[in-house]
């Protein structure tokens, strides 16, 4: 879509024109310019779903407690051996699970975005953007509200967070940034390729085994220590952790280059949504 | 209305083309390559057609002016739907441009974004969010269209409680007191009730002042003709029609007619198999033909015309006292009318087994234009027996100015006088008294 004094032009392939740039600047507007349908449709997600159960809200916080009782349980009957963590155990698994949470609440939000959106996309012409910026407004939502239980129990299990742990709110973007970077590509391509959401869930799977969310990852197995290595995640959600319990990041150097790395895959993500999501919206 | 003034152009499209594909798998592989082909920056050509893909659109060029309200018209899959997407900027073109002026107020379905869950008063700062209205400016409108829409206190329920007919009603009253430069309304208003959509088409009316262009879709020819000033017929993705309201209508008309036709003698050949309908083996029909006396083997006939019927037909054995029906019916499928030959004072003599034909002709027929389907039936009375049937076994059109939908047509002579005047005169009459 292209504006002159003349109104606006639709012709093929336009938003392939665009440079990166000028993609986030377009983004950036059209989320700025989408604030109040941002806010609508938040409070519609947010609000409206829990209108129509006996517990309401309690839901938000069902899930992380039933989560935690269960791996507890698990590791006081000795199914789970997690290894030295460094913490009570309930800490330590809340805070992975609470980390491993976010991220795929980032990754799902984003991958549900165009489809959550389809109905509306055929209907009525509004920037999509809005929808991404909508999912990822509740998966924070939802997740600041969990912390509530989170602090709870590390005050219970006499784990302090220092005061370092102001920071954790600048430490989890990365997190935000390689969940919704992963998120936009498969929302991008499960819109027109029903299989990619399927595939990428089963890798996603098997990530979390090869990440410390509920055991330590100290593996011994060569190839094991070369995965967890390799996985940006285990730098991310140990990094999570640690500022929100010892108050400093362990392996800041690898944190560091995740980091960076996600922030370049996010804005790649963006521009693929940019140029491609015109094209999504005939194929749903 | 933006600062357009009457006759500037408010949408130009030049030379659009839309494609889709048919075929599931296919769509998604091109799908992805697209995506992935925009993404490296070497996107696709869309402008010619891989395997399984049709155009959904075709060269389509047209301009609607500032005031006008531009009806467009064609059967289902046309691409009507379509086009109003591609000028909503929902689709992207696949060839071509199209310049919009103004901001765009769609109506594509009824009840399109609203959440279930949500009540009629909270879905219109959602709808109103959508179309890039700020919440003051929602406030603003709020009273103007839950007073239009005519919900009363159910405006507080959940959309999920109301019936089809409050969620036209709702995203009518949205559409419209959003007040777009451009509004575009696909076929949603039928679903309303009588009174409502007269509302709405007095609104639409009244709109014509406060907006800069109006684009309707609707098969009700009455409401196009009603609201339009200008007319659009697509067909197969193409413009068949562009311009005046009447002529676009009866070339419409006359185009459906003949789809129905078409349909109509496919299921006639069904049935003219041989002796698929015949309750004996006895008689069969052989042949039809249906034309005006002009064209003793057209189709064609013309309002008003004489119709004349023949058919050919077969006899295995002999009948004694023949009766031959020919019963019409419409394109809604009624009984428009019955001829038998005794009702017209006429007694066929005894048949012998043999090859006949037989010739009907219909005087001045007075049907309205459009397509008629035929049955027909021969009896022996004396035996009461029935020795054929054939339902809706050939079609013929009448051609003409279709104006009103019902059966019949004839001439007619109008007058009107204006009461006052003879009230006036009575008066006088009185006082000269």
């Amino acid at each position: 879509m292209s504006h002159d004094s003349k109104g606006v032009i639709y012709y093929p392939n336009q938003r392939a024109e665009a440079s990166l740039l000028k993609t986030f600047l377009v983004v950036l507007g059209n989320i700025v310019e989408g604030r109040e349908l941002i806010w609508q449709m938040f409070k519609r997600d947010f609000f409206v779903v829990y209108r129509r159960s006996i517990l309401g809200y309690f839901w938000i916080l069902a899930g992380p407690v039933t989560g935690i009782i269960t791996w507890v349980f698990m590791n006081y009957a000795g199914i789970l051996h997690p290894g030295e963590v460094g913490m009570p155990y309930p800490v330590f698994v809340l805070l992975g699970s609470q980390m491993w949470g976010l991220f795929i609440g980032f990754y799902k939000s984003a991958a549900e975005s165009l489809g959550s959106g389809s109905g509306l996309m055929k209907q009525i012409k509004f920037e999509h953007e809005v929808l991404l910026v909508k999912q990822a407004g509740l998966v924070v939502a939802n997740f600041f509200i969990t912390l509530a239980v989170v602090f709870l129990v590390m005050v219970i299990f006499r784990v302090v967070p220092p005061w370092q742990a102001v920071f954790f709110p600048v430490v989890i973007l990365p997190l935000f940034f390689l969940g919704a970077a992963m998120g936009i590509v498969v929302s991008v391509f499960a819109s027109v390729i029903s299989d990619t959401a399927r595939i990428v869930g089963e890798f996603i799977g098997f990530l979390m085994y090869i990440t410390p969310v509920i055991y330590t990852t100290d593996f011994r197995h060569p190839l094991l220590k070369l995965l967890v290595k390799w996985n940006p995640l285990s730098y991310l959600i140990a990094a999570s952790r640690d500022i929100l319990t010892v108050g400093s990041i362990q392996q800041f150097n690898g944190y560091l280059v995740v980091s960076a790395l996600t922030i370049v895959l996010f804005l790649t993500a963006l521009r693929l949504f940019y140029v491609s999501e015109p094209l999504v919206a005939e194929k749903i | 209305m933006s600062s357009l003034v009457n006759g500037d152009s408010v949408i130009k499209v030049e030379g659009l083309y839309k494609k889709f594909c048919i075929n599931q798998r296919k769509s998604m592989l091109y799908g992805g390559l697209d995506v992935f082909r925009s993404m490296i920056g070497f996107p696709q050509r869309r402008d010619t057609l891989r395997n399984m893909e049709i155009w959904a659109l075709e060269d389509i060029n047209f301009e609607v002016k500032s005031g006008e309200t531009l009806g467009i018209v064609g059967v289902n899959g046309a691409g009507k739907s379509t086009l109003l997407r591609v000028l909503s900027g929902i689709y992207p073109p696949d060839a071509g441009k199209v310049r919009v002026k103004g901001t765009i107020g769609a109506l594509i379905a009824a009840g399109a974004g609203f959440h279930p869950d949500m009540t009629g008063r909270e879905n219109i700062y959602l709808n109103g969010a959508i179309v890039g209205l700020r919440k003051r400016e929602i406030d603003r409108k709020l009273e103007e269209i839950v007073e239009f829409a005519e919900l009363g206190e159910f405006i507080d329920t959940p959309v999920r409680f109301y019936s089809t007919g409050m969620y036209v009603r709702l995203g009518f009253s949205i559409a419209v007191n959003i007040r777009p430069d451009i509004l575009v309304i696909d076929e949603v208003l039928s679903v309303g009730d009588l009174t409502f959509q007269n509302k709405c088409f007095r609104k639409l009316k009244e709109l014509r002042e406060s907006v800069d262009a109006v684009i309707f879709v609707s098969h009700n020819l009455d409401h196009i003709r009603n609201v339009c000033s200008s007319v659009i017929m697509l067909d197969a993705g193409k413009i068949k029609y562009c311009g005046d309201v009447e002529e676009g209508i009866i070339r419409y008309q006359a185009h459906t007619d003949d789809l129905k036709k078409r349909s109509a003698d496919i299921e006639g050949e069904k049935a003219r198999l041989p002796g698929a309908a015949s309750f004996e083996a006895d008689a069969k029909l052989e042949k039809i033909e249906i034309g005006s006396p002009r064209e003793s083997v057209d189709d064609e006939i013309r309002e008003g015309d004489d119709v004349v019927i023949k058919l050919g037909f077969s006899l295995e054995r002999e009948i004694s006292r023949p009766q031959f029906t020919i019963g019409i019916r419409d394109d809604r499928d009624i009984e428009v009318m019955t001829q038998r030959d005794h009702d017209n004072g006429v007694r066929f003599e005894k048949l012998e087994p043999g090859s006949y034909q037989l010739k009907i002709v219909l005087k001045q027929l007075a049907l309205v234009p459009g397509l008629y389907k035929v049955n027909f039936a021969l009896i022996d009375v004396d035996s009461c027996e029935v020795l054929t049937v054939q339902k809706k076994f050939a079609s013929f059109i009448i051609r003409g100015n279709k104006v009103s939908r019902a059966i019949v047509n004839c001439k007619s002579v109008w007058e009107l006088e204006r009461n006052h005047a003879v009230a006036h005169k009575d008066a006088q009459e009185k006082y000269n008294c």
